[in-house]
């Protein structure tokens, strides 16, 4: 029954109000007038911006110049959970193809990425755990965190921690999710892993992915949306 | 119930906040992404100065988040878990008068949220509410009379140029015509202020284009560049002050705008002007960006040795940060003095002044029902403290601060704290180091 509701009929709800959600969110954004807001130094060329919007994305050079230790925690924390994220594409089928051409007598790729995926796993929970010790233990942090700031945080770690138990502490067939991935979407009946980590985990994933359009952590589209704003010259 | 002014209040405000849906896209971004990291607090010198939880910019920017999400989100509407009333709205204008809108947040918010804005638009919220700062609202109600902040008549304004006119002979030997309402390539539009306290600077700024050999005006309708608009948030109003200008430069059919020594009017007329009118049939520039290009040139014979202490230059938000003008006013300084020394932060990274946002003419409690002490006190110990420490830290003697609220404000502080600092504009200088063909 909770295999069937969680891996079954939920993931079509989460699905389908991700997208409708994003879309909703990302259609308001640009159809609303768009003001010249350009602070300086600016950008003229549209090369120029989106090179300053990829270098902060993807260096947080910002909170690098003012805050070393929350640039270390936050960096930690968003490139892990994009590695684990990409890693997450194997369980729709075989090793990607670009990983492929990698292997060879002295290098088995496919035999590293389990451990390598472990080890970010882990330095995304403790990143998280570090991110949340802040929200609590910092003053001047404190008094700015709301309760949605501590949700979002405290779902996000949840389903990071449920995840990493389902990689080391239970004993995980991956070929039977990969299969169920395979066929989820199939619309003919699927066969449900019964791991009960696997069914937690899961579950508070669709948890996040639905609450994702509705709340803050749609800054990860937003933050392109702001930068432009004021990169353009 | 429209007596009651708890549910007029809501109802304003309810009207005001259903148009949020039509909110310009910086907003609803601004509104719906900070994730209060805390990065802006560590780098608002309000923050630093007084480490209170009301003062942290995401905090302060969280009081028009709770009334966007409660009327501008289907959730929150269905909730209206959020009701504002007059009290509410007397700790906003506390609130939001204490950010003086310097941007600083914006340039190390990791996602790129412009305080700035925010402010602005709860500003102009509180202005619609009749909660503005008095002196903000009786300055703005005189351009409908007055066509400038200062209450200024025609006759006034010919005595005040006279008088500079008179001040140049006297000071430099040399007969200065400022021309007034005649057709020309330059319009120079100082802020209005310089006329009755900056005289040295207006001085100086005459001396140039008489040395410089330009085709110059100024307009006995069009001499005041200042634009409280952009402080009160009242848009409409901004519109109205800034047609005077525009208008000017039409009838006096001028190739170029040039504005004086200051931040906003500079800002409002390069930044907004075109947004308000489309394409302007005639350049705005800077008149350091003027300056700096003559002086380069070697049309302009400068004796450094005639300011001979050590200067130093605060960098005006509105140039940096808003408008990009870094090293023109630099180029002009340097070219006057004989000692010049920065300070740290410089540039995009500088500290506001504490004047910024209109706070540089705040001196009581300005109508604020709920304000505790005055902005005299909040501007000398806590708006301009780090600007202070900056300031000592140079040792310098002079400083120099292009812009008519940034000298207001540092003005008041060097003299409150006791400091051996004389503040001034570039242009002050300028026209002490002008050698002049007699």
């Amino acid at each position: 029954m909770i295999a069937w509701f969680v891996g079954s009929f939920l993931p079509v709800i989460t699905v389908a109000v991700f997208i409708g959600g994003v879309f909703w969110r990302l259609r308001r954004w640009t159809t609303a007038t768009r003001p010249k807001l350009t602070l300086f130094p600016a950008e003229k060329t549209r090369f120029g911006i989106w090179k300053e919007i990829l270098k902060e994305v993807a260096g947080f050079r910002s909170i690098f110049s003012q805050d070393k230790s929350l640039w270390a925690g936050s960096w930690l924390f968003h490139t892990s959970l994009a590695i684990v994220l990409l890693g997450h594409l194997s369980l729709t089928g075989e090793l990607p193809l670009w990983v492929r051409p990698a292997e060879s007598k002295w290098m088995n790729v496919t035999a590293m990425l389990s451990p390598i995926g472990q080890a970010v796993g882990l330095t995304a929970l403790a990143a998280g755990l570090y991110l949340l010790a802040r929200r609590i233990l910092i003053r001047t942090v404190r008094e700015i965190s709301y309760a949605e700031d501590f949700l979002v945080l405290s779902l996000v770690l949840a389903v990071i921690l449920t995840g990493d138990a389902l990689r080391v502490c239970s004993s995980l067939d991956l070929l039977e999710i990969r299969m169920y991935f395979r066929t989820i979407f199939s619309l003919k009946p699927v066969i449900v892993p019964s791991n009960s980590w696997f069914l937690l985990h899961f579950f508070m994933a669709q948890v996040l992915i639905m609450m994702l359009p509705f709340s803050r952590l749609m800054h990860a589209p937003g933050v392109f949306f702001s930068k432009h704003l004021i990169l353009k010259q | 119930m429209a007596t009651d002014p708890v549910s007029r209040y809501d109802e304003d405000i309810i009207k005001g906040a259903r148009d949020l849906d039509n909110w310009a896209r910086s907003l609803q971004v601004y509104l719906e992404i900070c994730t209060h990291c805390g990065v802006c607090s560590q780098v608002c010198h309000v923050y630093q100065s007084n480490p209170d939880r009301r003062a942290s910019p995401a905090k302060r920017s969280d009081l028009l988040r709770g009334l966007y999400h409660s009327q501008a989100t289907p959730l929150g509407r269905l909730l209206k878990r959020y009701r504002l009333t007059e009290s509410d709205f007397n700790n906003w204008a506390l609130d939001f008068y204490k950010c003086s809108g310097c941007r600083r947040c914006a340039q190390y918010c990791p996602l790129g949220i412009d305080n700035s804005v925010i402010t602005r638009k709860a500003r102009a919220i509180l202005h619609a509410l009749g909660k503005s700062p008095q002196k903000l609202v009786a300055t703005q109600n005189l351009i409908d009379t007055f066509s400038n902040d200062l209450g200024m008549t025609y006759e006034a304004f010919l005595d005040a140029v006279a008088f500079l006119e008179q001040e140049i002979r006297e000071e430099k030997g040399v007969e200065v015509k400022i021309p007034i309402d005649q057709e020309a390539d330059l319009l120079f539009v100082p802020p209005g202020s310089d006329l009755m306290t900056g005289a040295e600077t207006l001085m100086g700024c005459a001396l140039f284009f008489h040395a410089a050999g330009l085709r110059w005006t100024m307009s006995s309708k069009a001499f005041d560049g200042s634009n409280y608009g952009l402080f009160t948030g009242d848009e409409a109003y901004t519109r109205r002050k800034n047609k005077i200008l525009y208008d000017a430069c039409i009838e006096l059919k001028v190739k170029t705008l040039v504005m004086g020594e200051c931040g906003h009017a500079y800002r409002v007329a390069k930044r907004l002007m075109p947004f308000f009118w489309g394409t302007l049939p005639f350049h705005v520039v800077s008149i350091f960006t003027l300056a700096e290009e003559y002086i380069r040139k070697g049309a302009i014979r400068l004796d450094p040795s005639a300011n001979p202490m050590l200067v130093t230059y605060h960098d005006p938000c509105n140039y940096t940060r808003s408008c990009g003008l870094v090293e023109e006013p630099r180029a002009v300084l340097k070219a006057c003095v004989e000692n010049f020394v920065e300070m740290t932060p410089n540039r995009y990274e500088n500290w506001c002044c504490g004047g910024g946002g209109g706070l540089a003419v705040l001196d009581g409690r300005e109508g604020l029902s709920a304000m505790n002490g005055s902005f005299h006190d909040y501007r000398v110990h806590i708006g301009g403290k780090k600007k202070l420490e900056q300031v000592k830290r140079t040792g310098a003697k002079y400083l120099a601060a292009p812009c008519a609220n940034c000298k207001r404000q540092l003005g008041l502080l060097m003299q409150y704290h006791g400091m051996d600092v004389q503040v001034g504009g570039i242009f002050d200088l300028l026209g002490n180091a002008a050698i002049l063909n007699h």
